[in-house]
């Protein structure tokens, strides 16, 4: 309503406005008239100018607020004064152009003319417009019928807003009234319950309930929401677009890293390229300094890399041949001139290593010159090679020091090497000398079986003269050969026969009358005798050889053992080389050996004891004590061939020797005894060595 | 003739200088750069394909398909645009986005430009590389894949005859071994049964996946967890085709393969109650015991977690109660369903379908028994739940409507015996309907 009430304001103002400029040009159509007899001047035109202007402009004021104000009112009246000024204007517009024409036709006026003409004009403007021309009356008219409608509608307004009042005032009382209703329609649903229980729960029921539920449905309502979105989400995410779009991005990505990385790499051979393009800009002289700095730089680098490479064959050559387990063992197998010859070599590489040192320095004093030519990054680098290489000749150094140390440890090991051999050398030549005392023995030995060979030959030769006289006697020839060769195979056989053979010798002699006969029986007497002497004797060798070598083998063994232990215990320690040295005599080592040996000793003991109780129980059935003496005199021989005692007893057993063979050629029955002494010192050689083979 | 020789002198030093170089610190930096500049595209390649492969065996797929995505941006800046390499980083990534559910169709675009590049690429002589071969077998099976989830079925079939076929040329010239050849044919036999499952051909579909069973019981082993997938979809078949006894016992085998798997509690839940709800779907007395055993192991897995065990709990044990009312056990039932009622609201919300359910029977049950002010609560409380979920036209919230118009009738009726039961027959008649559409209910959430 207000703006209703606007419009016809501007409307108003309008109207007013388009009045004005009809009255203005009325007035100008009669002035025309009046001026058309006075000529116009010339220098009066541009006062006429400055008013066509003015008058064109509110023309086209009014024109624009014209179709608007037409628009905005619906009444006659207003369509009617629209149609009107509009005519107005079109005829205002029509007469200044007239106007002109007249002042351009006329030649012109006096400038007191005009200025009086301009006054004269003003008085009658106001005249017209107190006087009320017919133009003027419409205008006043739509001013108060304006008026009049603005009142009427505000007074409409007014009655509006109070019927809208009271609707919403009856709307709140039926409200009221319907949940009243639905109150009692409740109340009246639930006859079982009490009328207290039914008033509280209509005090209650409404708030509680009421705001409880409709919290509920918002609760519902947002979780539907949100489930909603979540699917469109999850389309959009399965959609073609979207994953086409990922992928094109994920693949735009990778190409930008590789389009990157080359340009990195662009950029790196660019700056690496950029140097040489900076030293052409250089003077010709700096050129050639700089080219002739980089060739002994290049060279330099070069020799340090071929000397690197051979230090590090060096080295791995000195760490091939460092100390290990198994060169060790090669060490202590070389000799010392070989020894000595490695060290020699290692001397040689050591003094190679300090030439090679005086290389190292060489470029030292090359760089100075280099360095001041060439750039920093060159500068620094060379000095990191020289740092590097110095570092790699002490270490080469240590490492041969470190070799020395070990291969004089090995010479040490060497010698004390030499040493156990020396000593083993004398150990032999002390066997040496107690093979040579045995052979002294075996020779003391056969001149006693000599001695026995002499006695055996003298009986033969009675033995013979005996079956001559025999042989005169007896002529049964055939018999006496065929009973003799039954004996030969064993001596005891022999020696029992003996007495049987002189009773039937006895007997044959009155029988046999031939000589012939007698010859041939006492030559195969002869010759079978002789066959088992020889028997006999060869045994008796064998068997003494045989001891003699038992106890040399024995001796053997435990001077190994001795050495084996003596070796065990010298490695550590030096000292007890020293008294093996210091004491070349047999008696130190013997009770050396005696204590090591115990057990054998024990056994050799049990023997002993054996042999002697057997002898003794022998020499109780025979009489003489001679026998004892010389059955003692062979054991005592047998047991310690190894001491130097044993030349001793040989001598002795000499001497009885002579003595049984006087009584024998005294009588004939004491000839039978020293047969029997025979077949003891026989019986006990052979026993000997049963008894030693489980020794 | 001074300057070149200058250059090379500098390259030269360079070099050199580059060799002789033993220090730590230059050691690292060129490392860095190394790594940074001189790692070509082939080994950044090999680290993608490697990392895809270990997200894909640890079930990140989403990680797995933007590794298999930059495979295919680093094979094309290695071998071009038209080299076979590049078809089969394709297809590598269609698997990947067939292992994503619901994105089909860009596993099927990208096994058609897959194939589009093998065609243009492919060039005599054909017989030198088995790889191409392989990976074309792999092609057409990922395709058949593809169009199988847009339920294109006859063009999947094509698909994966033409891999099948291709299969059975390369074991007879003897590029794969029969070892390899039977892991191939598994899968395909596998894609060939879905498909006809889809295609609601169930006897063909029946044939091979038992095919597929036993050549993956022949390359894995009988109790390998490949097994379970297809015991499962073929017990499935058996039971469309009416053979409940047999789909019984391969579902009993595939819980059995997955319990001796030592499996979690949800795993061990979900797979005792696949066995309930076939014994339930067979609708046969003798195998009612089997249900009610194993619903109550699968209820036991999941009595004590929280969270979607929970959920899921509440869901399995509504299953049952419906289990208990077809098998006449009513009363047990509507005990179990009181005392879940409280605990569906915490879980399900105030306004959710399985509340209302609630509601809905135990307000039935209270009118069996009698008591008319409880279920006129609890039908009215179903009411609302239902006009809020269903709106008011929804035709159960105009049955639940109908129902609690009987009910305000009953106590005129009350008086007149024959009325009465005309109510109670009225309310039996609807029961059996919502227990239909109970099985309904369960029969989607299982697909």
């Amino acid at each position: 309503m207000f703006l209703g009430t606007g419009e016809p304001a501007l409307d108003t103002g309008d109207d007013s406005l388009s009045a004005v400029t009809f009255d203005s040009d009325v007035e100008t159509k009669a002035k025309r008239k009046a001026f058309h007899k006075p000529p116009p001047t010339s220098p009066k035109s541009p006062y006429l100018s400055k008013p066509r202007k003015v008058a064109s402009w509110r023309s086209l004021r009014t024109a624009g607020s014209m179709p608007l104000g037409g628009r905005a009112s619906l009444t006659p009246q207003k369509l009617w004064l629209g149609t009107a000024k509009p005519g107005s204007l079109t005829q205002a517009l029509n007469s200044p152009l007239t106007w002109e024409h007249a002042w351009t036709g006329v030649p012109g006026g006096t400038p007191d003319c005009l200025t009086d003409t301009f006054r004269v004009k003003r008085p009658h403007l106001r005249r017209s417009a107190s006087n009320g021309h017919v133009p003027g009356t419409p205008v006043y008219r739509e001013k108060e019928d304006m008026y009049d409608e603005i009142i009427e509608l505000k007074k409409s307004l007014h009655v509006q807003k109070s019927d809208v009042d009271l609707m919403r005032t009856k709307l709140r009382r039926l409200e009221e009234e319907n949940s009243r209703k639905d109150r009692q329609i409740e109340q009246l649903l639930d006859p079982s319950r009490g009328t207290d229980f039914v008033r509280t729960l209509a005090e209650k029921r409404p708030d509680a309930s009421w705001v409880i539920n409709g919290l509920k449905q918002r609760i519902l309502k947002l979780e539907q929401q949100c489930k909603e979105k979540d699917g469109t989400i999850s389309k959009l995410q399965t959609d073609m677009k979207t994953t086409n779009l990922e992928e094109m991005r994920i693949a735009m990505e990778t190409y930008y890293e590789e389009v990157h990385r080359l340009q990195t790499l662009l950029a790196s051979s660019e700056t690496t390229g950029k140097k040489p393009l900076g030293e052409k800009k250089t003077g010709a002289k700096r050129q050639k300094k700089m080219g002739s700095a980089l060739l002994s730089l290049s060279r330099s680098v070069q020799e340090l890399t071929e000397e690197n490479q051979s230090l590090k064959e060096d080295l791995d050559r000195v760490l091939s041949t460092s100390p290990t387990i198994s060169k060790t063992q090669g060490y202590v197998e070389w000799s010392k001139p070989r020894l000595l010859r490695r060290i020699v070599e290692l001397e040689k590489k050591l003094s190679v290593m300090e030439s090679s040192k005086s290389h190292a320095a060489e470029p030292v004093r090359s760089h100075p010159p280099a360095c001041l030519a060439s750039s920093s990054a060159l500068h620094r680098q060379p000095r990191g090679d020289r740092n590097k290489d110095h570092e790699r000749l002490r270490g080469a150094v240590r490492d041969l020091k470190e070799e020395r140390t070990a291969l004089q440890e090995q010479l040490l090991q060497r010698d004390l090497e030499v040493k156990q051999l020396l000593q083993a050398k004398a150990d032999l030549e002390k066997e040496l000398e107690c093979a040579r005392e045995g052979e002294e023995e075996r020779r003391e030995r056969e001149e006693v079986l000599r001695e026995e060979i002499q006695t055996l030959t003298s009986k033969l030769q009675e033995l013979q003269e005996m079956k001559k006289e025999e042989k005169e006697d007896c002529p049964e020839v055939p018999h006496k050969a065929q009973e003799l060769p039954a004996p030969t195979p064993s001596s005891r056989h022999c020696e029992q026969d003996w007495p049987p053979d002189s009773s039937e010798e006895g007997l044959p002699r009155p029988r046999s009358p031939c000589s012939d006969g007698r010859r041939d029986a006492a030559a195969r007497v002869l010759q079978a005798q002789w066959k088992v002497y020889k028997h006999k004797k060869k045994k008796a060798v064998l068997d003494e050889a045989a001891v003699v070598l038992q106890a040399a083998f024995r001796g053997h063994l435990t001077r190994t053992k001795l050495l084996a232990s003596k070796a065990h215990g010298s490695e550590p320690p030096s000292v007890p080389g020293l008294p093996d040295q210091s004491s070349p005599v047999p008696r130190v080592p013997s009770p050396i050996a005696q204590a090591t040996g115990s057990p054998v000793q024990e056994e050799a003991i049990v023997i002993i004891q054996s042999a002697l109780r057997a002898h003794l129980a022998r020499a109780r059935h025979s009489a003489t004590g001679k026998r004892t003496t010389t059955a003692a005199s062979t054991r005592r021989r047998s047991a310690s061939a190894t001491h130097g005692d044993a030349s001793s007893p040989p001598f002795l057993a000499a001497l009885p020797d002579p003595s049984p063979s006087g009584p024998q050629a005294l009588a004939p029955l004491p000839g039978d005894d020293v047969n029997s002494d025979d077949s003891d010192d026989i019986v006990i050689a052979p026993s000997l060595p049963t008894k030693n083979f489980p020794v | 003739m001074q300057e070149s020789q200058e250059t090379h002198i500098s390259n030269h030093l360079d070099e050199v200088v580059a060799a002789v170089s033993i220090t730590h610190r230059k050691k690292f930096q060129n490392k860095l750069l190394q790594t940074a500049l001189f790692q070509p595209p082939r080994e950044k390649l090999h680290l993608c394909e490697e990392k895809a492969k270990s997200y894909s065996n640890s079930h990140e797929y989403k990680q797995a398909v933007h590794e298999l995505v930059r495979c295919v941006a680093l094979t094309r800046i290695c071998y071009g645009d038209s080299h076979w390499k590049l078809a089969e980083a394709h297809v590598n990534l269609a698997q990947g986005y067939l292992q994503l559910k619901g994105l089909s169709l860009q596993a099927k675009q990208h096994a058609e430009k897959a194939r589009q590049i093998l065609a243009n690429s492919i060039v005599p002589p054909y017989s030198e590389n088995t790889d191409v071969f392989k990976f074309s077998i792999e092609l057409f099976h990922t395709m058949g894949r593809a169009l199988l989830s847009l339920q294109k079925f006859k063009e999947a079939a094509e698909n994966l005859t033409k891999a099948e076929r291709l299969s059975k040329e390369l074991l007879q010239c003897g590029r794969i071994i029969k070892e390899e050849w039977i892991e191939i044919e598994a899968r395909i036999r596998l894609s060939f049964a879905q498909v006809y499952q889809g295609q609601k051909k169930s006897k063909e579909a029946l044939s091979h996946y038992q095919a597929a069973l036993e050549y993956v019981e022949i390359s894995k082993g009988e109790t390998s967890r490949e097994c379970v997938p297809i015991l499962r979809e073929l017990a499935g078949v058996e039971q469309a085709l009416g053979l409940h006894d047999v789909s019984i016992n391969h579902f009993l085998q595939a819980h059995l393969i997955i319990l001796s798997r030592s499996p979690s509690q949800v795993e061990a839940a979900d797979s005792a109650h696949i066995v309930a709800h076939a014994a339930v779907a067979s609708g046969r007395h003798e195998h009612h015991d089997v249900a009610e055993q194993y619903f109550q192991e699968s209820m036991a897995h999941l009595k004590d977690s929280e969270g979607m065990g929970r959920t899921k709990f509440l869901s399995i044990q509504d299953e049952f109660c419906h289990f208990l009312q077809m098998t006449g056990q009513k009363e047990r039932a509507t005990s179990i369903l009181r005392e879940s009622l409280e605990a569906k609201v915490e879980a399900f919300g105030d306004f959710s379908p399985e509340v209302a359910e609630t509601y809905r029977l135990l307000g039935g049950a209270d009118l069996a028994q009698g008591n008319h002010s409880g279920a006129r609560k609890k039908l009215k409380k179903c009411l609302q739940i239902q006009t809020l979920l269903y709106g008011p036209q929804d035709k159960r919230t105009l049955a639940t409507q109908q129902a609690m118009g009987m009910l305000s009738t009953a106590p005129k009726v009350a008086s007149k015996p024959r009325q009465a039961s005309k109510a109670k027959v009225a309310f039996c008649t609807s029961i059996p309907q919502d227990t239909l559409l109970g099985k309904a209910r369960p029969g989607t959430t299982a697909d």
